[in-house]
């Protein structure tokens, strides 16, 4: 063997059993967003569940040669394939957060007062204002579709519609739904101050009544028979939402509710977020799109909240005891972030104006809003 | 007080008939042959005899330079759809104000039977 040929093989190892030469630019700026979001979930601790692994998930799928995304050539899934396949393909993790998020969820705030829950429509607006403005920008229906729920802020709706309509747009609209459920402080409170008056934002409102334990048991009965008539297209994500409370409510199965809302949760919130994470090679996110996302989803996220406030103003003009309209905000599904937001906005102007438990209301409204939102666009396009 | 409850579920009921008739009437006379196609979808064979009687096929991949896109497709379905929350959710909160009224007075029932039984 001559030394041409050891250095030959040498070569020939470092090109294709190593990355160091099929390194790109595009691989190198994607460590860098990574980066950035991990940063953004260890340092700030912005909704760090999710964008921890998310980062992690496009470093990790950033680089030569991993046999992480895609397939080998007996055509066996590698493995971030198998959690995005059978996890956000087939549908399974949106439906499993949701089982977890019912479990983990009293309603009792919206149960006393049903009147939120026209806010919790309300503050849709933005989904179909922004469905309209991203068609001009020559994205599809159903990209269209995918971008505008963005603004409903919930995360496994995001998910699960994009994953059915626009699957290529997964990684970009996940991450800018999360990332603007992370900055509802930042985002929310000035548009509440431009389109309300001091005198409006110090309305108090009547404390809710107590709500009995066989009502909230009744309630996602109730709501899982009305959604599944009215929009079936979303029936597996509000169903399992229904049987997660149900099974709270009920207090009969305390193990499986405990299980739904702790382990289970913990284990599909770290598949979700390393599948998303995997979606976003250089290749196929560093184009104009994706910044569009973002953009649109922005803009999506304040007409929701302004779409929120302004439902609360209509409905003052015809009810007797005036809603706060600072909670409107609270309509998009930012669980419980925006509710939060609501009680510190509240407080600015008058510190014993207690409105958290009044805000939730519009913010499970919103929950159920946005994802009745995604069942239209589902039996639209779906 | 119980009036003016009364009152409220009343007017309730009121703004989600108009909502229905409105979303209705613009769902026959808008746009009647597509979106009726699209929103059948999860039915197979309805679907199928849609786009055999009509030609009409799924319109969600098209894109606004495409020469068979629809404007006035997009922004009917998309009012009819907007509106449609309001209905659903306003359907929801009917039902739950009727609720909440039979389980408040169940709960002063059983207070008031505990209260005569002491």
């Amino acid at each position: 063997m001559s030394w041409q040929d050891f250095i030959d093989v040498l070569m020939e190892i470092l090109t294709t059993q190593t990355g160091l030469f099929a390194l790109d630019y595009k691989m190198v700026v994607m460590w860098g967003i990574g980066f950035f979001f991990i940063y953004l979930a260890v340092a700030k601790k912005y909704e760090p569940l999710l964008l921890l692994p998310i980062g992690f998930g496009i470093v990790a799928v950033n680089f030569p040669h991993v046999p992480l995304m895609g397939m080998d050539a007996e055509g066996k899934r590698h493995l971030f394939e198998i959690f995005y396949h059978y996890g956000v393909e087939w549908e399974v993790i949106p439906c499993v957060i949701f089982l977890g998020l019912g479990a983990m969820t009293d309603f009792g705030p919206l149960i006393a007062n049903p009147k939120t829950m026209i806010i919790g429509a309300g503050a849709q607006l933005g989904v179909f204002v922004t469905f309209l403005g991203v068609l001009f920008f020559n994205f599809s229906l159903r990209e269209a579709a995918s971008v505008g729920i963005i603004g409903g802020a919930d995360g496994p709706t995001t998910i699960y519609l994009t994953a059915k309509l626009a699957p290529d747009l997964l990684g970009a609209n996940a991450l800018a739904a999360y990332s603007y459920m992370a900055m509802v402080p930042l985002i929310q409170p000035p548009i509440v101050r431009f389109f309300t008056t001091r005198k409006q934002r110090l309305i108090r409102m009547k404390q809710l009544r107590p709500v009995s334990k066989l009502e909230k048991t009744m309630f996602p009965l109730m709501v899982f028979v009305i959604i599944s008539i009215l929009i079936p297209a979303v029936t597996p994500l509000m169903g399992m939402l229904m049987l997660g409370n149900f099974m709270r409510e009920s207090g009969v199965v305390d193990r499986l509710t405990d299980t739904a809302q702790n382990s289970l949760m913990n284990i599909v919130t770290i598949f979700l977020g390393i599948s998303v994470g995997a979606t976003m090679s250089g290749d196929k996110f560093l184009s104009a799109k994706p910044l569009m996302i973002f953009g649109f989803g922005l803009v999506d996220f304040a007409i929701c909240t302004m779409g929120g406030v302004l439902t609360v103003h209509l409905m003052n003009l015809f009810i007797k005891d005036k809603i706060n309209p600072i909670i409107g905000a609270a309509g998009v599904s930012a669980v419980p972030m925006a509710a939060r937001v609501a009680q510190v906005t509240g407080q600015q102007e008058d510190k014993q104006n207690f409105l958290l438990m009044h805000a939730i209301g519009p913010n499970l409204a919103g929950v159920i809003g946005s994802a009745a939102a995604a069942g239209m666009f589902i039996a639209m396009f779906g | 007080m119980s009036a003016l409850k009364k009152y409220s579920v009343s007017k309730a009921l009121l703004v989600l008939g108009l909502c229905l008739t409105i979303t209705l009437g613009a769902f026959v006379t808008l746009a009647p042959a597509p979106v009726l196609a699209s929103t059948t979808q999860d039915g197979g064979q309805a679907i199928e005899q849609a786009q055999e009687d009509t030609g009409y096929v799924s319109r969600g991949d098209l894109r606004r330079n495409d020469p068979d896109f629809d404007w006035n497709y997009a922004l009917y379905t998309l009012i009819i759809r907007f509106v449609g929350i309001f209905i659903v959710l306003g359907f929801i909160q009917v039902i739950m104000q009727i609720s909440g009224r039979f389980f408040t007075r169940l709960e002063q029932k059983k207070k008031a039977q505990a209260q005569a039984s002491k």
